[in-house]
């Protein structure tokens, strides 16, 4: 007998283990063993991986907004052009913004997506889905605050009503995030990122263009409320579904 | 410590010590169960599990005297006897070597660890292993031919 013979009939008398009770005991052990990173550290360490020109850009706009203010300020009003125009024109400069500042957080947000590592990102110690959120709670965090500083300058200034600032700027950021989600899923969208473009230029069509004889800059607080509170729950939908998919991903 | 990539053989190891099937999927599980709470992460786990596991299967010995039953896998089939024939006499075989012999075959020839992973595991040198090994795999082969044993 040989030695490889001997050790194919030792190998052989061993009853294989039970596949179902030894997958569950590994599945079960695996969930265990895998550290739990807190979401303040998970945003903390994700907040390092946010390129710096998602920050140039949202303090950019900041300051181009203050400084297009100030011009507008010292712009004289005459029966041409009066105080509501300026109002106008403020809302519409600062909503105008916000779908190029949408898409680039969301190239930063999705980048595991556009770069192809997005299934690496899957089998990390943290999930995708975390990662992700993680990103895009930093990325909102970083326009959320210039968003806001925007919509208290134009209450200060032109004496526009901090709601309608706010919901005037964030209405094209929200929609410009749901239709980049949306996009990000089609296999051509992920190959440039260049795609995100797409949304950009759609919502600011949209944002630009008069509908009904109306500009979207002129509609009132209750109007965007609606759209705005819509849009929120796409977002959340969409989120969720996002979320699903990993899920699904694993099983 | 991945547990998928231990689990085969430390169940097989754990198979030739206690001779059943649900039993030892019992003490491979514990064997992990007891690594994961005891240790946050051993450099060499395959020592440690080794070590855990024949610890377990000594302490079944103690709570029962092993009775020889055939395990349930072999019941099904059509070669039935023959397969029963051999399974009793390669178990016939493993009882006439000794524990260091025993433990050498399970870890060599059925795990196929590594020599320098075998001299870890059971404390003794690399020569001590090999002549171990080679002098249990001439009993065993002896006994599989010839039905006797050195």
């Amino acid at each position: 007998m040989r030695d490889k013979e001997l050790k194919k009939l030792l190998q052989d008398n061993v009853t294989p283990p039970d596949y179902l009770k030894k997958d569950s005991f590994i599945r079960g052990h695996r969930a265990k063993e895998t550290p739990h990173v807190s979401t303040t550290r998970l945003i903390l360490q994700q907040t390092g991986f946010i390129r710096k020109r998602v920050w140039v850009v949202s303090l950019l706009v900041m300051i181009f907004m203050v400084l297009f203010i100030v011009q507008e300020m010292r712009y004289p009003l005459n029966s041409g052009y009066t105080d509501d125009d300026r109002v106008l024109t403020v809302l519409k400069t600062a909503s105008f913004f916000m779908p190029f500042i949408s898409a680039l957080g969301m190239i930063e947000a999705f980048k595991a997506q556009l770069h192809g590592v997005y299934e690496l990102e899957q089998v990390t110690v943290i999930s995708g889905k975390r990662a992700l959120f993680a990103r895009l709670a930093v990325v909102g965090i970083i326009n959320f605050l210039p968003m806001m500083f925007i919509s208290v300058l134009m209450r200060l200034t032109v004496g526009v009503e901090i709601v309608r600032g706010a919901l005037v700027v964030l209405v094209p950021y929200l929609l410009t995030m749901v239709l980049c989600m949306e996009i990000e899923r089609f296999e051509w969208a992920r190959r440039s990122a260049f795609s995100f473009l797409i949304p950009v230029l759609l919502v600011t069509v949209l944002t630009h263009s008069e509908v009904g004889g109306m500009y979207f800059a002129e509609l009132g607080v209750r109007a965007l409320l609606i759209i705005f509170v819509a849009l929120v729950a796409v977002q959340a939908f969409e989120l969720k579904r996002f979320s699903n998919m990993e899920d699904f991903a694993w099983n | 410590m991945d547990i998928e990539k231990y689990y085969d053989k430390i169940y097989r190891y754990c198979y030739y010590k206690v001779n059943s099937k649900p039993l030892a999927e019992d003490i491979t599980q514990e064997t992990f169960l007891r690594y994961i709470d005891s240790l946050q992460e051993a450099r060499e786990p395959e020592r440690y599990l080794y070590t855990i596991a024949r610890n377990l299967c000594i302490d079944e010995y103690r709570k029962k005297k092993e009775t020889e039953l055939l395990d349930e896998g072999m019941i099904d089939g059509s070669d039935f006897e023959n397969k029963a024939l051999e399974k009793i006499r390669l178990e016939e075989a493993m009882k006439k070597l000794s524990d260091d012999e025993s433990e050498i075959v399970q870890l060599r020839l059925l795990n196929e660890e590594s020599y320098s992973e075998i001299c870890k595991i059971m404390g003794i040198s690399r020569f001590a292993a090999h002549r171990k090994l080679e002098s249990a795999k001439k009993k065993l082969k002896r006994y599989l031919e010839k039905g006797e044993i050195v």
